[in-house]
């Protein structure tokens, strides 16, 4: 069987010749049958005659031969598009409405897929990527991940079963010399001697590290990545075997990565761990790292982290000194570089995406589904002429296929632009570079789906009907009466409702988070970051072993910036304030005893607060003298934190930030300020929070952020801190310089991004709707035609011939309405959604009311469009001749 | 006036075709046609024309083989013959036909 069909599907591509080939075949067998009849004593002419006449008719033997040259269902097909193609072209503008409509569905969908994609699903760009997972261990009694240290990795080496190998990586910055523009700070990586290796990608000049190059102080090799070597170096080959200075130390580069790549995230450098192997009699004198590996072929990730748990557990009691009741985890690579929550509000964008599709789909059904209804004649002559009922309904399936598929193309082509779009938006963010949106085979595969899906959903409906009018030609009555379109009336004002109900949960949630940026632009921040400018550097410890000397240099860069005549105000912070770059130190309050408290922690310098704009609103500021290290341990806390801990009289009180530390007295309480958000603003519903600002002398720091409140525009002021900085430290360079205003505007990055995408979700779900009413009222209107215009001629009041082609479509957007308030409120609670909203319960109403009245509104006038026209226009001429649609 | 003579029925004429290669081995289009009006003994009326849309259906089955050849008087001709799937096709044929009109004259019968 299978094979007469692909014969017969061959024997398409050869038809022209079997034709020929049959004619020249039938002529030998006329000539053959002729030469037989004149052996047999007929004279040539007659037997010719003879001949043909015996052979039977040409014409049916011919087309049966060619039928039989032919595969039916694609032929069928093939004129089924045809057909199609005509049909849809009598109706342009309808036509051009529905496939823009799909090419917006579509292209808005394509858009949040790969970007859903990328960051939830895309493997890194490593050999067998996504089997490359992170290790971590847990401590079992706060769900904390901890990351492990030198002796923990080779513990686990030496124990696991499940990886490939296991290999570790810290993220940090490296200053390197140039002479041209001073110090340069670089994104680094410090890794064990044969990460790289690991993950399957050969350096493309030069080695990576070799075994037992890791783990010293004395670090003499580098990698670079292709853009530093192509930045820095031209690409010259020659650069392999030169030395660098990095951190003030000469390193050799030994090898250069290929292009593209960076690890574990954006870094552009690498170095091996930095630092000796502790002894297991001072397990934890290195520093801490993340580890990773490739699961073994068969192990799934379970089962490693089940081995990883045991593994841990004992390691935790065999050194229950050092170790709180461990566990493990084992996690995709990329996950701990994400910001957190994004995954969660991308899938949300993506749903939202969907059901603007939803109801771009609930709008073509409609079309065609009126198409359907207005071509019952066409379906009774088509049932006339011996098509079956199959064909018919397939012609309105492949109608719809058509409509879709063109929409699809023309969406996925605008998607192309649009992910450039989407990835300058998100530029800012802290991701891995292969986070990031562009379509590739797995996108492009689900959006095909996607539209054939939709293709069908709206076709069914239209073939549905269709087929009932089929039925109706076949039991004699020309095409269905009005009442036989009942059901079907139903179900079209059904989607309309649907639609109007997405609509309006679609525009709520824009609204919701458009608030929340209004509110985060409005909201009293309780600082001023305009005239500040920031800068942070990292001081490579090695360089700089000596506390006291390290603490000196730092506060003399204060000094020194405070002296500058463009500056007011200067001091040194652990980190970038304002961006969510906080500690959280759980704290406890002496006499007191409330376990889990916590707070966001900050060490300052004295003079942070009159930098920042932030009161002090009891007690003092901290003295210069306390930012020396060594001095007296001291701490400041806000408003909220004292008034709920520390009682009537907050200072002199005393806190320690965790257990063991020494008791620091409390000698001031400022405003309370905002501590922005490390994930973009999702989940800054927090915002502010219990905050402790400890004196920059209570700890040493190797790193360090300048603020300084300038006279004139502070990013202008850069240039000067690069100086007065390197004037302390010559191997220093900075990083994240700027006005702080901007820094923090841009750590807030989900805000803008996602309320203009749901913005644009909840506009096109308006317009997509509104334009699928207006066809839906028009259609009615013109079945309703000569009903219509023989009221008005008979001098029924307009406005009520009006209002009763209204009040159904009113109906269906009232109960659509109704539908998307109750299911808004619902979506308020939304966990997901609750994370991208900032302190709006109390516009929730005023949204919803609002998006109602816009909804009901614009929906109202697009279907008041059609009836008025016919109102204002009547044409009342050939009223009562044949009805001609 | 002739008496009519009956049609052959569908799907007869492909098995008359298989039999009459099984016998005769390779032959042209007409050769196949004089045959079976031969058989038949002109008691059934063949269109000699519509065996060609028969053989079209065999060789697409891959039942026969076709190659053009001359004809014993010279001329240029396409000759069929079975092909071995064709042979083994020819007995499951005769069966299912000969069941076929068995029941057919039950029926009549009953």
């Amino acid at each position: 069987m299978t094979w007469e069909w692909i014969r017969r599907a061959r024997s398409i591509v050869t038809r022209r010749r079997l034709e020929d080939d049959l004619g020249d075949e039938i002529q030998s067998h006329l000539e053959l049958a002729a030469a037989e009849h004149v052996r047999r004593g007929m004279t040539p002419e007659a037997a010719a005659h003879r001949a043909r006449r015996d052979f039977g008719t040409h014409g049916s033997m011919r087309e049966a031969y060619r039928d039989r040259l032919k595969l039916p269902v694609l032929d069928d097909c093939v004129r089924d598009v045809r057909y199609g193609l005509r049909s849809v072209r009598r109706t342009p503008v309808e036509t051009l409405v529905a496939v823009v409509t799909v090419a917006i569905a579509v292209g808005l969908t394509t858009v949040m897929l790969s970007a859903a994609y990328g960051a939830i699903l895309r493997p890194p760009p490593f050999q067998k990527g996504d089997r490359v997972m992170g290790l971590g261990l847990i401590e079992r009694t706060t769900g904390r991940t901890m990351q492990m240290e030198a002796l923990d990795l080779r513990d686990f080496r030496a124990r696991q079963t499940s990886f490939e190998a296991l290999e570790g990586y810290y993220r940090s910055r490296i200053s390197i010399a140039d002479d041209l523009h001073g110090p340069q700070s670089i994104a680094a990586a410090f890794v064990t001697a044969n990460a790289l290796d690991h993950l399957g990608v050969r350096p493309a000049l030069g080695r990576t590290f070799r075994t037992g190059e890791d783990f010293t102080s004395s670090v003499d090799g580098a990698v670079i990545s292709h853009a530093l070597w192509q930045a820095r170096y031209g690409g010259q080959p020659e650069v392999i075997g030169t030395t660098l200075e990095a951190d003030g130390h000469e390193v050799q580069i030994v090898g250069v990565m290929p292009d593209g790549f960076r690890f574990p995230a954006n870094e552009d450098l690498w170095m091996p761990m930095a630092f000796d192997m502790p002894s297991d009699s001072d397990r934890s004198a290195g520093r801490s790292f993340a580890v990773f590996g490739r699961l073994r072929d068969g192990v799934s990730r379970q089962t490693a982290e089940t081995e990883a748990r045991a593994i841990a557990r004992r390691l935790g009691e065999e050194h229950p000194d050092l170790f709180p009741p461990l566990s493990a985890g084992v996690f995709p690579f990329a996950e701990p570089m994400m910001p957190a929550g994004v995954d969660a509000v991308l899938v949300l964008l993506l749903a939202a995406a969907l059901a603007v599709t939803l109801i771009a789909c609930a709008n073509l059904a409609n079309l065609l589904t009126a198409r359907s209804i207005a071509r019952g004649l066409e379906i009774g002559i088509r049932h006339a002429l011996g098509a079956t009922r199959r064909q018919v309904a397939r012609q309105f399936l492949i109608e719809s296929m058509l409509v879709t598929l063109s929409g699809g193309v023309l969406g996925v082509a605008l998607v192309w632009m649009g992910t450039d779009l989407f990835n300058a938006a998100v530029s800012g963010i802290v991701r891995p570079y292969w986070v990031d949106v562009r379509i590739d085979g797995p996108v492009l595969a689900a959006i095909l789906v996607l539209i054939v899906a939709v293709a069908a959903a709206a076709g069914t409906l239209p073939a549905w009907h269709a087929s009932r009018e089929f039925d109706g030609a076949r039991s004699g009555s020309a095409g269905l009466r009005a009442r036989d379109h009942r059901g079907l009336g139903t179900a079209m004002a059904g989607l309309v409702t649907v639609q109007v109900a997405l609509s309006f949960v679609l525009l709520v949630a824009a609204g919701l988070i458009i608030a929340s940026l209004i509110n985060l632009k409005t909201i009293n921040r309780g600082y001023d970051a305009e005239h500040v400018m920031s800068a942070s550097f990292l001081l490579p410890r090695s360089a700089y072993p000596d506390l006291d000397a390290r603490s000196r240099l730092l506060l003399s860069v204060v000094e020194r910036a405070g002296q500058h005549p463009g500056v007011d105000r200067a001091a040194l912070v652990r980190r970038e304030p304002g961006t969510g770059a906080t500690f959280i130190w759980p704290f406890a309050v002496e006499g007191e005893n409330e376990p889990g408290a916590v707070a966001d922690g900050l060490p300052v310098t004295h003079e942070y607060f009159e930098t920042m704009g932030i009161g002090v609103v009891a007690g003092r500021d901290f003295l210069p003298d306390e930012s020396r290290f060594g001095a007296e341990p001291v701490l400041i806390v806000n408003e909220t934190l004292a008034s709920r801990h520390l009682g009537p009289h907050p200072i002199g009180r005393r806190i320690r930030v965790a257990d063991g530390e020494p008791w620091l007295t409390v000698v001031g309480v400022v405003e309370d300020s905002f501590i922005g958000s490390a994930s973009g603003g999702i989940d800054l519903g927090q915002n502010p929070a219990e905050q402790i600002y400890m004196s920059w002398g209570v700890q040493s720091h190797t790193i360090a952020t300048l603020v300084v409140r300038t006279k004139t525009d502070p990013a202008a002021f850069v240039p000067e801190a690069h100086a007065l900085v390197a004037g302390i430290f010559p191997d220093v360079g900075l990083f994240a310089t700027g006005s702080l205003a901007d820094a923090i505007d841009r750590s807030m990055w989900a805000f803008p991004l996602f309320g203009g995408l749901f913005s644009v979700f909840g506009a096109a779900a308006l317009s997509i709707s509104v334009v699928g009413l207006y066809g839906i009222v028009s259609f009615s209107v013109g079945q309703r035609r000569r009903e219509l215009r023989m009221r008005i001629a008979l001098g029924a009041d307009p406005v009520g011939v009006v209002w009763m082609t209204l009040r159904s479509a009113l109906g269906q957007v009232g109960l659509g309405a109704a539908v998307g308030v109750a299911a808004s409120l619902a979506l308020v609670r939304l966990p997901s959604l609750q994370r991208m909203l900032f302190d709006v319960p109390a516009s929730e109403l005023r949204i919803v009311a609002g998006v109602l009245v816009v909804l009901v509104s614009t929906a109202f006038l697009a279907a008041l469009v059609a009836p008025a026209r016919l109102v204002v226009r009547p044409d009342l001429t050939g009223l009562l001749g044949r009805e001609h649609s | 006036m002739k008496e009519p003579k009956s049609q052959v029925p569908y799907g007869a004429l492909e098995l008359l075709v298989l039999k009459t290669l099984q016998s005769m081995g390779p032959m042209h289009g007409f050769g196949i046609a004089r045959r079976i009006e031969q058989v038949s003994e002109d008691l059934v009326h063949l269109n000699q024309g519509s065996i060609y849309p028969a053989l079209l259906r065999l060789h697409q089955k891959g039942w026969i083989a076709t190659e053009w050849g001359t004809s014993d008087n010279g001329r240029r001709a396409k000759f069929y013959s079975l092909t071995r799937l064709g042979a083994k096709q020819v007995k499951a044929e005769a069966e299912n036909w000969q069941r076929l009109t068995t029941f057919v004259a039950k029926f009549l019968e009953s």
